[in-house]
């Protein structure tokens, strides 16, 4: 198929181009004049994103976890600031809890001593809170009140010993999680799409006729 | 913001494949925004609508193959 060759941009300025598309999506055709398609890609990728978000909880998107490499690969495609909530929510740590509480954690049981630390923190734990053995060995995931919380034993230096220290994450689970999984890589997709197409309309500046 | 910190509750029914729709018009949207030579209102939705419509029949046409094919191999 012919294009039309109307004008060349030095290769920084395609560079620009990509990073900017994979920045905010849409910005590399507006960079390039293109109003209307950046505002018609930034509002349609967003939307999927955000959506995707909604139904599986900003968990989804999660380079920890244990995500088939492809979803990650995907997501990772995503406009960076979607790391934003999750770097700043997932991952932070709340306190330390001490070790003996570990025979507890293993056997699936949530101790009242346990309950009474969360309770100090001001995060009182539900009636319905479960506990969970967690993706890692030494890695247990406690649930309540649409709250996840991840309790891992780390070594610390400070102590020279092991410790028990408590992490929020969100919870993430199952069709939802799915759903959530499949929106968020679409998304992901389509920016990568739309970061080639604008680095080729800018190096060739040429367009296919419609319906191509 | 409280509700992208905890999952929606969607269960594996054959309405949350309903699901597929707004991703179908999502990609329809995007991939024809990226090669419609000049964006006007009319030719662009046009565009995007029979996109979209081809994939939804595309997948109906394949849920109904497999529902065929299991169809064959249970029975």
């Amino acid at each position: 198929m012919a294009h039309r060759r109307q004008k060349s941009y030095p290769t920084p300025f395609l560079l620009v181009v990509a990073v900017a598309s994979w920045l905010l999506p849409g910005a590399g055709y507006f960079l390039l004049g293109e109003k209307k398609r950046a505002i018609i890609i930034f509002v349609t990728i967003t939307l999927t994103l955000c959506t995707g978000l909604y139904i599986g909880s900003i968990g989804v998107i999660d380079f920890n976890g244990p995500a088939a490499l492809y979803v990650k690969a995907a997501q990772i495609m995503n406009p960076p600031i979607v790391l934003i909530p999750g770097c700043h929510g997932a991952g932070r740590l709340l306190f330390n809890i001490a070790l003996e509480f570990q025979n507890d954690l293993d056997s699936d049981i949530l101790p009242d001593g346990l309950r009474q630390e969360f309770r100090n923190k001001g995060i009182p734990l539900g009636q319905d809170a479960t506990i969970s053995i967690g993706q890692k060995p030494n890695e247990w995931l406690i649930h309540s009140n649409n709250r996840s919380y991840i309790i891992k034993e780390e070594w610390s230096e400070l102590k020279e010993a092991n410790e028990l220290n408590v992490y929020t994450a969100y919870p993430v689970h199952g069709w939802p999680n799915e759903i959530g999984q499949i929106y968020t890589m679409t998304s992901g997709l389509l920016n990568l799409l739309c970061i080639v197409n604008a680095i080729y309309l800018a190096h060739l500046r040429g367009t296919e006729p419609a319906g191509g | 913001m409280a509700s992208f910190t905890a999952p929606e509750n969607i269960g594996t029914t054959a309405q949350s494949m309903l699901w597929l729709l707004p991703l179908a018009a999502a990609i329809a949207v995007v991939y024809k925004a990226t090669k419609v030579q000049t964006i006007t209102a009319d030719k662009f939705a046009k565009e995007a609508l029979v996109l979209f419509g081809s994939i939804i029949v595309f997948i109906i046409v394949t849920a109904l193959a497999l529902h065929a094919l299991a169809w064959l191999i249970t029975e």
